[in-house]
């Protein structure tokens, strides 16, 4: 058989076959093992010291009034206005309510809502054609006398810049040579 | 024709045996909820002793230990009008015990409270040696014995001293201790294993 201890669940079986909880027969089979393990049998001694040692810790007789303390307790709690017995059930509950789960619910709504308001203005604004530019950028480039033919693909030409373009074209051609002496 | 007969076998008689007692406190509680004072007179009866022990372990006072062990049945006296017995019975006891004790602990008071060990101690050990009057001697090595047991328990992280004080004193399964401690058995049983190694190491010197 292959060493108990390092099985997934190893130490569980060994922890409860030192407690004497196993099915007899798994018992029977944990026995036969440990006799072969080395290291299985130095855990399960070394658990059943402990285990040995922690029966030393014998329990207490409990007080002979105890009964008759919770009685007391009870009876006059009973006589005490049906409000404050609500608010003994409502603030001190046998069992706690675990109040972070409804936390934590709320709080991942919010969450949504909040990054739902700050995201959707966003979203409806970048569908508005050139929402960004405060100038059209074909103007830029014409202010700068260079590509035309990107100005021109646009759909809003500004013939008067086109023109000024041109004009700025002419001024640059070397002096005695005449746009009509080129031809 | 099969027909049902007792098993001889003792294990089995013991699981039944359990079986019935669970169902029998669940009934007994539902029985207090319509009312019936005797029921809930039986199950402090049969579940005192093992509370008061269990918060005795927990927060190391005796005094503080039976306060707490009345506010847990005064907690199961006063939800008697809404138990359902979705959970066993003692499960949800020690969830009320553990619940109270933890929180005492964190509370700080701990600090506040140091018991003396010798009236423990020699009550202890006579309960040991109840044939006859122990020596100077054994005294003090049972004394020496259970100060290291002690010391090493309530240096445990909280629900490692819980989860062992169940599995080892209480006899309660994986299940229940989960249902105590309200995590999965699978975290219960890490928490079983971190603290048995502990105690194995810090408690190695005395064997």
């Amino acid at each position: 058989m292959d060493c108990i201890k390092n099985k997934k669940n190893g130490m569980e079986i060994l922890t409860d076959y030192c407690a004497g909880i196993l099915d007899p027969a798994v018992a029977f089979e944990i026995d036969t093992h440990i006799q072969q393990c080395a290291e299985c049998r130095e855990t399960v001694e070394a658990q059943r010291v402990v285990w040995e040692m922690l029966d030393a810790w014998t329990p207490l007789e409990v007080s002979r009034n105890f009964d008759a303390r919770l009685y007391a307790r009870i009876a006059a709690e009973q006589t005490e206005p049906a409000w404050r017995q609500w608010l003994h059930r409502v603030f001190h509950p046998a069992t706690p309510y675990p109040l972070w789960k409804p936390a934590v619910s709320l709080a991942a709504a919010g969450a949504m809502v909040a990054l739902a308001l700050a995201v959707l203005p966003g979203v409806i604004e970048d569908k508005t054609p050139f929402a960004h530019t405060t100038q059209p950028a074909y103007t830029q480039l014409a202010h700068k006398g260079t590509t035309v033919q990107n100005v021109a693909s646009s759909d809003e030409i500004d013939l008067e810049q086109v023109q000024q373009a041109l004009d700025d074209m002419e001024m640059l051609t070397p002096v005695g040579q005449s746009p009509s002496s080129r031809l | 024709m099969f027909r049902a007969q007792p098993s001889s076998d003792p294990s089995v008689k013991k699981d039944m045996e359990a079986v019935a007692a669970l169902e029998r406190d669940a009934q007994l509680m539902l029985r207090v909820r319509q009312g019936d004072e005797t029921s809930f007179t039986l199950l402090l009866e049969r579940h005192r002793a093992p509370v008061v022990n269990f918060l005795h372990r927990m927060v190391q006072n005796r005094a503080v230990s039976e306060e707490l062990a009345q506010e847990v049945f005064l907690r199961v006296y006063r939800s008697r009008e809404t138990y359902e017995p979705t959970a066993k019975f003692t499960t949800w006891l020690f969830r009320i015990a553990t619940h109270l004790a933890l929180n005492w602990i964190r509370d700080g008071k701990k600090e506040k409270s140091n018991e003396s060990l010798s009236e423990e101690v020699s009550e202890g050990l006579e309960r040991q040696v109840a044939d006859r009057k122990p020596s100077v001697e054994q005294t003090m090595i049972y004394e020496v014995k259970v100060r290291e047991i002690r010391k090493a328990i309530e240096a445990l992280p909280e629900k490692q001293r819980a989860a062992i004080l169940m599995h080892k004193y209480q006899g309660l399964d994986y299940s229940q201790i989960s249902g105590a401690l309200s995590c999965t058995e699978s975290a219960v049983k890490s928490l079983l294993f971190r603290a048995y190694e502990t105690l194995r190491s810090r408690l190695a010197h005395l064997a």
